[in-house]
């Protein structure tokens, strides 16, 4: 980033706003110079963009979390005084985030030295101290980027025990509904498929990633409103919206693909009734909880062998 | 709950549609704390649609409930002003709704209690009482209910009697200590004062002294409080009067208005009987009357500003209306602000008693939305953050000494970015909201 000179506009801002934000930052009790300061501006400004206006820049460095992004770097240059600060700030929150995200003493205190040992910098490049908080932009808080580090590391190093199980899940599934791709109405299912590609892609992406997390991760209507930092009732209202008109395009989309309503309805419908629209709706049927519950003897009973 | 065909749950779970350049926890985070805006905002909106990882590191990393309130609301000022206006709207029309009802109630049944002769007094009354002022509305629906009993009853001793304990009432509501003055009477002294008086009231000649020799007293003195316990005499003497006789008629008529103007006599009478009720009571009634309505306009429009001849003023109206706003009422007081109609109905004692000869002169007035400045004379510089409703001085200073001299002109482009420039020649600016300044 920073071999390459900045752009003129990017200086010219940096150069304006540099005594303000410098002061703004209180630079001075973590030793960062202005000189210094004035590169971590230049190295954040273009990394957020490479295109923009003076207007913009001057508004993005002014919505920056300078005094977080000093300490952070001023940590990572391992100033001890910022170390200090650091730790009396944040060590306290870190491992409560990591046990809000790990849910389990142990794995939570794990997770927070391995992030601090990141944060420290244990890894040397070319002789000198690689620390993570290098890596802090100020965009947001401190503290919520420590806390998406947590939890990137987290998913990171439990995606592979995830992987095993959802695998194991994905046998199940396949066991108790054998193969319903290898039934005879393959080109019913291929226009399906493509109608609902279609349809998909239409979606906002914030309608795409609400029935992402809603349908597929299975989080609450709460955490997505959180997640987009809207009201619950919001979220609530925009699923049901979604619900109801997935179902309609789709059927409009196979009309256009030549079905008939009869046949496009069929489509979505034998779809629904073979694959279990509603995981807690198909729970709750008899029928559906005996297989399953068969299926999840087998399952212990394979685990207890393995 | 919200079902949706399965093809559309597995489409969705689809690989391969997200990118592989997640984006990092900087991003992300300013995500989920609603710090990122426009583009940058459905970039990561758009990668998330599709990776399920990175959604799960936004919903892992997201602030826990207690903190949330916050970055809630420094993210999305747009949308939590819709619940709320929506909220507002609601109240306000529920609101107008009780007040018409209550006006309305108020009108009819003043019109129908009151005798014919004294309908123009009574009607005035009805509506130029304010809500506040309601306690005082009762003592004189009280007053005229007994007035009216009195006419019923035939007998002149018995119509005394009554009259007799109305008085005692009244002037027992007006015994508070602070009450003084050549017409102050006590329970005891009214008892006697009261005999005397209905020894008077028997017969019609002498009833035209009586509100004569009060009407000599009343007007002059309409700020002082013996001033209003004799004018809520007159009132309430009046009114029997009116019923007495025929022949007093025209006397009520001609001199009610005169001595005591309604509105002022409502409130005076009301902050003559509480302590609390003296505060709503201070401000005159025009501006009681209108304050209502301004503060349930200004949570729902934005106002227009200007300066008029030294003067701030605010229009909830697109400029239809213009109101002078005084700044250092609430500055001084803490209190909320006081809001004039800038018109005849102005009263003078109100200047007298709040003393608008010291708000300063302004020049120039700048406002975004609810934050508005305002400057003028002597570096008068005021800040309100809630579209002129409470006011903070500020004074402009920088290590080369502060602002000084006249402002002539100013603005604020933004909320966070402002100029002022003053008489001295002196250019100040801001990028802060006014929390530091520069002078150049």
């Amino acid at each position: 980033m920073s071999s390459h000179t900045p752009r003129p506009v990017l200086q010219s801002v940096v150069n304006e706003l540099l005594p303000d934000l410098h002061a703004k930052a209180s630079c001075e009790q973590i030793g960062l110079t202005a000189q210094a300061f004035s590169e971590i501006l230049l190295e954040v400004g273009s990394r957020y963009s490479t295109s923009a206006t003076a207007g913009e820049l001057r508004t993005f460095f002014l919505s920056l979390r300078v005094d977080e992004l000093a300490l952070a770097r001023a940590c990572a240059g391992g100033n001890n005084s910022a170390w200090e600060i650091f730790l009396t700030r944040f060590r306290e929150k870190l491992y409560l985030a990591a046990l809000r995200i790990a849910r389990e003493d142990s794995a939570a205190r794990d997770l927070a030295d391995t992030l601090y040992a990141d944060l420290y910098g244990t890894s040397t490049r070319e002789g000198q101290r690689v620390s993570k908080l290098a890596s802090y932009t100020g965009r947001g808080s401190l503290e919520g980027w420590l806390r998406t580090v947590l939890a990137q590391e987290y998913v990171n190093r439990y995606r592979r025990t995830r992987r095993l199980v959802s695998l194991e899940e994905e046998a199940e599934e396949g066991l108790q509904f054998p193969a319903p791709e290898a039934q005879p109405s393959a080109g019913a299912d291929l226009r399906l498929e493509q109608a609902t590609d279609e349809v998909l892609a239409q979606l906002s992406p914030e309608d795409r990633a609400v029935l992402g997390a809603y349908y597929l991760d299975g989080r609450t209507l709460a955490e997505i409103a959180r997640m987009l930092g809207v009201h619950e009732s919001t979220i609530s209202r925009k699923l049901d919206k979604l619900a109801k008109s997935l179902r309609k395009q789709i059927l409009a989309n196979l009309a256009r693909r030549g079905m008939s309503r009869r046949q496009a309805e069929e489509a979505i419908e034998v779809d629904v009734r073979d694959l279990k629209v509603d995981i807690r709706r198909s729970l709750a049927q008899d029928s559906a909880s005996e297989s399953f519950s068969k299926k999840a003897v087998e399952a212990r009973v394979r685990e207890g062998e393995g | 709950m919200f079902e949706i065909p399965k093809i559309v749950r597995q489409r969705l779970n689809q690989p391969g549609s997200a990118s592989s350049n997640h984006p990092d926890a900087n991003l992300l985070g300013a995500f989920g704390e609603g710090c990122l805006t426009g583009p940058e905002r459905t970039t990561v909106l758009d990668h998330l649609s599709f990776c399920a990882e990175c959604r799960e590191v936004v919903a892992l990393a997201l602030p826990p409930v207690e903190s949330l309130q916050p970055a809630l609301q420094f993210s999305s000022g747009r949308k939590l002003t819709w619940p709320i206006l929506r909220w507002g709207f609601t109240s306000a029309g529920v609101l107008a709704l009780a007040l018409f009802g209550f006006v309305e109630y108020g009108h009819h049944a003043d019109s129908v209690r009151m005798a014919k002769n004294s309908v123009p007094a009574a009607a005035m009354q009805g509506r130029e009482e304010p809500v506040p002022a309601a306690p005082a509305r009762d003592e004189m629906r009280a007053n005229e209910e007994r007035s009216q009993r009195a006419a019923t009853a035939s007998a002149t001793v018995e119509k005394d009697r009554t009259e007799t304990s109305a008085k005692t009432e009244l002037a027992k509501s007006f015994s508070a200590p602070a009450v003084r003055g050549p017409l102050v009477h006590g329970p005891r002294q009214t008892d006697q004062f009261q005999q005397q008086n209905a020894q008077r009231l028997q017969s019609p000649a002498r009833l035209q002294i009586v509100p004569e020799t009060k009407q000599a007293g009343a007007p002059p003195t309409a700020s002082g409080i013996s001033g209003a316990s004799e004018m809520a005499e007159v009132h309430s003497e009046s009114a029997q009067l009116d019923v007495l006789s025929p022949a007093t008629d025209s006397l009520v008529a001609t001199n009610k208005p005169q001595p005591v103007p309604p509105g002022a006599s409502d409130g005076e009478v009301s902050r003559a009987k509480s302590a609390p009720a003296a505060v709503a009571a201070q401000a005159a009634p025009s501006a009681l009357e209108t304050q209502g309505r301004t503060f349930q306009a200004l949570n729902l429009i934005t106002p227009t500003w200007m300066v008029n001849s030294g003067r701030l003023q605010r229009s909830s109206d697109q400029g239809q209306s213009w109101q002078d706003v005084n700044v250092t009422a609430s500055v001084d007081t803490g209190v909320s602000l006081e809001v004039a109609i800038a018109s005849n109905k102005a009263p003078r004692t109100r200047k007298d008693k709040k003393g608008i000869s010291t708000a300063p002169v302004f020049r120039a007035v700048a406002a975004n939305g609810p934050d508005v400045w305002a400057g003028g004379t002597a570096a008068a510089l005021y800040h309100s953050l809630d579209a002129g409703a409470h006011w903070a001085r500020v004074i402009p200073s920088s290590d080369s000494g502060t602002l000084s001299g006249d402002i002539l002109s100013m603005e604020f482009p933004d909320a966070q970015n402002g100029r002022i420039s003053t008489s001295t020649g002196e250019v100040w600016t801001t990028t802060d909201s006014g929390e530091s300044w520069k002078k150049q």
